[in-house]
């Protein structure tokens, strides 16, 4: 990499030098600045090393490793997926130094050719690199001179770089629909979809060995639906008025001094942490909520669906708030003027004249909170509590889709076994859910703003 | 019928409508006020609570002590060989100083209770100390480490309050017998305390009296046989209750379990009291007073919990208060909170490893995602042509920013760790990751920031003879940069507090060393935060309070940065 620059910064300059002795006594007559004529130099001596590099450094690992397989004695490719995996792992850590579980003379062997693949490997990437470095440098060099459109080209890779950048979005997105899709479909490859969605008990302990008992593994998510919407619906229960007065009271009657105080701090509600918000409903309104159940009899836990969902509710206000207050706010003033002029009170022109009007941009500002609250984490994995519990009373524990994505994926496990890919198929169900809700909300909201404008 | 009634003019109809209207009017604008009142003081209750039990956490008690470091419990060949150095039995020297400030604890369990003062990891501290200086063996030297979780929170008051009243004329002592003493002062010297006992004896009745009365409430409606068995309970709990009134008249109390506990501090010893009347205490010593001259210079010391209610014992209390008087115990700043990475001892835990976990993942975020951003933006709002294929890049780029965040952890999971191989745990995974999440929202503040660049600084530019790139990247981009930075500031802020995402991609591990390069094992502060909640004891909740208040003011700091940088630089065209 070092040495990538290094060739940088010299090619550059002498590219630069090679411009102006090309245009003798009069720079001037040049087509490009030198600057140009040097960058030119740089990016064609080290980009196509680099990218080569790059290539390597994701899809080397990938390919040694396939090769690998192809050179396994017949008798270990016959095993099960799983150990193959594991001998694969050991010899990986034999040849690199890491720690293996086991050691035999296959073992050994494998480990041996894999590390002189990985040498060979790499000796000829390496002398790839240097091909390519001095092979771009004699070629862009022989082609600099006084006419020479230095700065058109250096343009049309700044303009390919832009391109690259803003596909990452795309690549981002494609990237989570296959992975999700991918390790999804595996999922439904052993458990039956329909099962999956409709069923009616959660349990993903599969066994790990035949004989073990009870660990039958069942996974049917609909509690975990259930608890996502009590959770959800609780939010929006605290979200959705006390975001929505908020936004009517600081667009309609505040004063700017106070608009101007009040708005920043209400952001401050969304800017906290959403792991701050799962310490307070842990050890604030968790415990407070079980002491008051207490006293009027009830029992309760401190994880409950209605820690969570208050604590949420909290969270989402601004975003209820400052949602709805813009597309309040986008209300032409025409309309509360002919309201005003009926003689309505102010309230009576909110209620009856304003609301309506904003009614389709609130839908979406709705939208968009529901969805936040649906893909939160951090809170429901503090405070809502880990079992699978099919409940409408808000006082118990309930789990949710995004807890049992992180239980299910944390801490230490084989990467193919039903358990781990379920978390993923959860993942998918998420990802199509609030999709489709941003799609919605950004259409509605959109289609609303073009009304009035 | 009603052609007699009288045309009611629709000015009298509306007069005698509007005093409900404006009614209407006011209810309407409380709504509102109370809105705004609700999800302020929900902030003011979130803030204020972290702050409340983090502050404590920010001062630690540390046990100072003179130790003798015996060579042979160290080197006792005298080798001075640092591996053998390093083998020495250094818990055991910490042992032995705590016992030597306390001579007359001889028992067993007495001793275990003595020897929990100093977890087991301080002798590493001790360790390191001795194999960097081996001329130290032998000597004596004075030994300060953090006094056990359990302790500091004593001490704190936040295991029960710590009441003392300062006592009031001479107090004279007697032994009747070798484990009992008496002390007796001037009539009514313990009266307060009386008072106390009796007081609690009745609170604790009339809680037991609601709960029986809440359980007949219970049986009303219930089945004969569970009326039966909670019959019996509730006939217990009233005649415990009955027992505790009478036992609150008793005019010398006899203090039991279910009392609180009243220490004597009586000449640098403290007397546990048993037998309490209104001018004599009879009690056991917890720790010996060093003499039975008279005094007085006494004072009580009243636990409401009782005894065995909590983690540290009336004895454990004792010789902390000991170890307070002389000196031994001080309260200061907790600098091992801010220079130690995780600890499984909530004492020697800190939130440095995760800080710099924090710094180096947001560090890989920022050189991955705002480059990327920018260039993004620039291409976006500069030079893209308007087709199907920009409007796609566009709503792609709006619908990600909503796309919960632990989706973003699955595809690092999947991709970067299965499918690339990249390292459990490593910043730089945790870094990438944040940055596809943060990449969105970098977009559309950039894409806002340029866009606000009027036109006529493209015309001139272009009007001289720069090319398009040129304009954008020397006269367009310099003038957005404010409005960029501020956005990717706010942008980064958000990585920081994000948990997550990192959870998906294994930096949850328990982690006790500071991280050293992008591909060590680390955590994160957040994720810190999670780790630390979800612990059990009771002074993880004070060091998970402080670490948020940390990562607060990480955040207030750079969410201060951006509005700074945005009053500053601003322009208005």
């Amino acid at each position: 990499m070092a040495a990538l620059v290094v060739v940088m910064l010299l090619a550059w300059f002498n590219g630069r030098t090679k411009a102006m002795a090309s245009a003798g006594a009069h720079p001037s007559t040049l087509h490009s600045l030198p600057g140009y004529s040097g960058t030119y130099l740089a990016i064609w001596s080290v980009l196509p090393a680099f990218i080569l590099l790059a290539l390597f450094g994701l899809f080397g690992d990938l390919l040694l490793n396939l090769q690998m397989r192809q050179n396994l004695p017949a008798d270990i490719r016959a095993l099960p997926v799983e150990q193959v995996e594991l001998f694969m792992r050991n010899a990986r850590a034999l040849a690199f130094g890491g720690t293996a579980s086991e050691t035999s003379t296959a073992l050994q062997e494998a480990a041996k050719a894999y590390a002189n693949l990985s040498r060979i490997s790499n000796f000829v990437v390496i002398g790839a690199v240097i091909l390519l470095t001095i092979g771009g440098f004699l070629y862009a060099r022989g082609r600099l001179g006084k006419n020479f459109r230095a700065r058109n080209h250096v343009e049309a890779v700044i303009f390919g770089v832009l391109v690259v950048c803003s596909g990452i979005a795309i690549l981002t997105t494609l990237g989570i629909v296959l992975s999700l899709l991918t390790e999804s479909l595996r999922f439904f490859s052993e458990i039956n979809a329909l099962d999956f969605l409709f069923g009616l008990k959660w349990s993903p302990q599969t066994a790990l060995r035949a004989d073990q008992v009870g660990q039958s593994g069942s996974f049917g998510a609909v509690p975990l639906f259930a608890g996502t919407f009590l959770i959800t619906f609780i939010a929006m229960v605290v979200a959705a008025p006390v975001g929505l007065y908020s936004a009517i009271y600081l667009s309609e009657y505040a004063k700017p001094a106070t608009r101007r105080i009040v708005k920043p701090i209400l952001e401050i509600l969304a800017g906290v942490p959403t792991v701050v918000y799962g310490f307070f409903a842990l050890l604030t309104i968790g415990p407070f909520i079980r002491h008051a159940a207490e006293t009027v009899g009830l029992s309760a836990q401190t994880q409950s669906a209605l820690s969570a969902g208050l604590v949420m509710g909290i969270m989402i206000i601004p975003f209820v708030s400052s949602l709805s207050d813009d597309v309040i706010n986008a209300v032409p003033q025409a309309l509360r003027d002919g309201s005003y002029a009926m003689g309505a009170t102010q309230a009576e022109t909110v209620r009856n004249v304003v609301f309506p009007a904003a009614l389709p941009g609130i839908m979406g500002a709705l939208l968009l909170a529901i969805s936040r609250a649906i893909g939160e984490t951090m809170i429901v994995v503090m405070a809502a509590g880990q079992s699978a519990n099919l409940t409408a009373n808000p006082l118990e524990p309930v789990t949710t889709v995004t807890v049992q994505i992180v239980t299910l994926l944390t801490g230490d496990q084989e990467f193919d076994s039903a358990k781990t890919l379920s978390a993923f198929a959860l993942g998918l169900v998420l990802f199509i859910i609030t999709l489709g809700l941003n799609i919605v909300s950004l259409r509605v909201v959109r289609k609303y703003r073009e009304r009035y404008d | 019928m009603t052609e007699t009634a009288k045309p009611i003019s629709t000015k009298a109809l509306i007069a005698a409508s509007l005093p409900r209207r404006y009614r209407a009017e006011q209810r309407f604008r409380l709504y509102g006020r109370a809105a705004i009142l609700l999800a302020i003081s929900a902030l003011a209750l979130l803030l204020f609570s972290v702050g409340s039990q983090g502050f404590t956490a920010f001062s630690i008690y540390r046990f100072n002590l003179p130790l003798q470091l015996d060579a042979k419990l160290i080197d006792p060949k005298h080798t001075a060989d640092p591996k053998v150095i390093a083998k020495g039995r250094y818990r055991k020297l910490i042992q032995k100083a705590l016992s030597d400030a306390f001579p007359e604890v001889r028992s067993r369990s007495d001793k275990r209770a003595l020897y929990a003062f100093s977890t087991g990891l301080n002798s590493v501290d001790l360790r390191n100390q001795v194999v960097k200086n081996p001329s130290l063996i032998g000597t004596q030297i004075r030994f300060t480490a953090p006094l056990s979780d359990d302790l500091d929170l004593y001490l704190k008051g936040k295991i029960t309050p710590r009441k003392f009243g300062k006592g009031d004329g001479t107090l004279t002592a007697s032994a009747p017998g070798p484990k009992t003493l008496t002390l007796t002062g001037q009539p009514g010297a313990f009266e307060a305390l009386i008072q106390h006992i009796r007081q609690k004896r009745l609170v604790q009745a009339s809680r037991l009296e609601t709960r029986a009365e809440k359980l007949r409430e219970r049986i009303k409606g219930a089945n004969k046989e569970v009326a039966v068995v909670q019959q019996t309970e509730i006939k217990r709990l009233e005649n415990l209750a009955a027992d505790m009134r009478q036992k609150a008249k008793e005019h010398t109390i006899h203090l039991d379990k279910l009392d609180p506990s009243i220490l004597i501090d009586f000449n640098q010893g403290f007397i546990k009291a048993i037998k309490l009347s209104d001018h004599q205490i009879t009690g056991t010593p917890l720790l010996s007073p060093t003499s039975l001259e008279p005094t007085q210079n006494w004072q009580s010391l009243t636990l409401d919990s009782p005894e065995r209610a909590r983690r540290v014992t009336d004895k454990q209390a004792a010789w902390a208060e000991a170890l307070l008087a002389r000196g031994h115990v001080k309260r200061s700043f907790n600098s091992i909170f801010f220079t130690h990475a995780d600890s499984r001892e909530p004492e020697l835990a800190g939130i440095a490893g995760a800080m710099v976990g924090s710094i180096l993942t947001l560090m890989a975020t920022m050189l991955a995602a705002v480059p990327i951003g920018i260039l993004a933006a620039i291409y976006l709002e500069e030079f893209a042509p308007k087709n199907r294929l920009t409007d796609f890049i566009e709503v792609n780029i709006n619908n990600l920013a909503a796309v919960p965040s632990i989706i973003f952890g699955l595809l690092g999971l999947a991709v970067f760790l299965n499918m690339f191989h990249m390292p459990r745990s490593a910043p730089i995974v945790g870094g990438l990751v944040l940055a596809l999440m943060t990449l969105p929202v970098i977009i559309i503040a950039s894409r806002a920031a340029i866009k606000a660049v009027p036109p006529s600084i493209r015309e001139a530019a272009l009007g001289i003879g720069a090319s398009k790139t040129q304009t954008v990247f020397d006269h367009v981009l310099p003038l957005a940069a404010p409005g960029i930075l501020t956005g990717t500031i706010i942008g980064l802020a958000r990585a920081l507090g994000e948990t997550a995402p990192l959870l998906m991609i294994g930096m949850v591990a328990f982690i006790a060393d500071i991280p050293k390069s992008l591909t060590s094992p680390a955590t994160a502060m957040p994720v810190q935060i999670y780790l630390w909640a979800s612990s059990a004891e009771r002074s993880w909740e004070s060091r998970t309070a402080a670490a948020i208040i940390i990562l607060l003011l990480l955040m207030i700091i750079l969410n201060l940065t951006a509005v700074f940088l945005r009053h500053k630089f601003e322009r208005r065209w």
